[in-house]
């Protein structure tokens, strides 16, 4: 899954300590995400997309896994 | 499915005071039906003393609404439980194997401290290494 959460963070000025508050998760979860270590959630997603007024589809895409 | 954290909070705290009670209680009435007194009330208040302060360090951390942990941890424990279930399991498969083709008698409570040891340290141990690896 591809994501691009650090650009809506600059769009928007935040830190990742800012958003991880905004949407109730620790800075290292936000911070997973963006180095695609980590897939959120349906919830956190939304959450996500919720607070930056968007829909899911521009902050992640998916990617296939290569075999 | 939600789990209301202040119940739960409170039923650890009253489980905790009923543990320590009941350690306390052994060490001063030290009755016929306990073999190792020493043994139980260590076991009992240690317990009982780790699920309050748990209870009490949660309760902190709900109160002071700073987020300590998330959904993040719930698939590093998944992965750590997964991993311990299999080390435990090729582990206890192997001990109940050896024992039983030597024909080994073993005495019960260390062999089971020490399985319960392995389990715990090996959570912990595959806890944080997933937390670094994610």
């Amino acid at each position: 899954m591809k994501n691009n959460i650090k650009v809506w963070r600059a769009k928007n000025d935040m830190t990742q300590e800012e958003l991880s508050k905004k949407v109730g998760v620790t800075r290292q979860t936000i911070n997973a995400i963006e180095r695609g270590k980590y897939d959120p959630s349906l919830e956190l997603a939304f959450s996500l997309a919720s607070f930056f007024d968007c829909r899911i589809e521009d902050i992640f895409a998916y990617e296939q896994q290569k075999e | 499915m939600v789990i209301d954290t202040k119940a739960q909070e409170i039923v650890s705290i009253i489980f905790g005071i009923f543990l320590v009670t009941t350690g306390i209680y052994i060490s001063v009435y030290e009755p016929a039906w306990v073999s190792n007194v020493y043994g139980a009330m260590l076991g009992l208040i240690g317990a009982g003393l780790a699920l309050i302060l748990i209870a009490l360090w949660e309760y902190k951390i709900r109160k002071s609404g700073e987020v300590k942990e998330d959904e993040r941890d719930y698939r590093i424990a998944e992965k750590a439980s997964f991993r311990t279930f299999q080390i435990m399991f090729i582990l206890q498969g192997f001990l109940f194997a050896t024992l039983g083709i030597l024909n080994i008698q073993l005495p019960a409570q260390p062999v089971v401290a020490a399985l319960f040891a392995i389990t715990g340290f090996s959570y912990m141990g595959f806890f944080y290494w997933y937390r670094t690896k994610m």
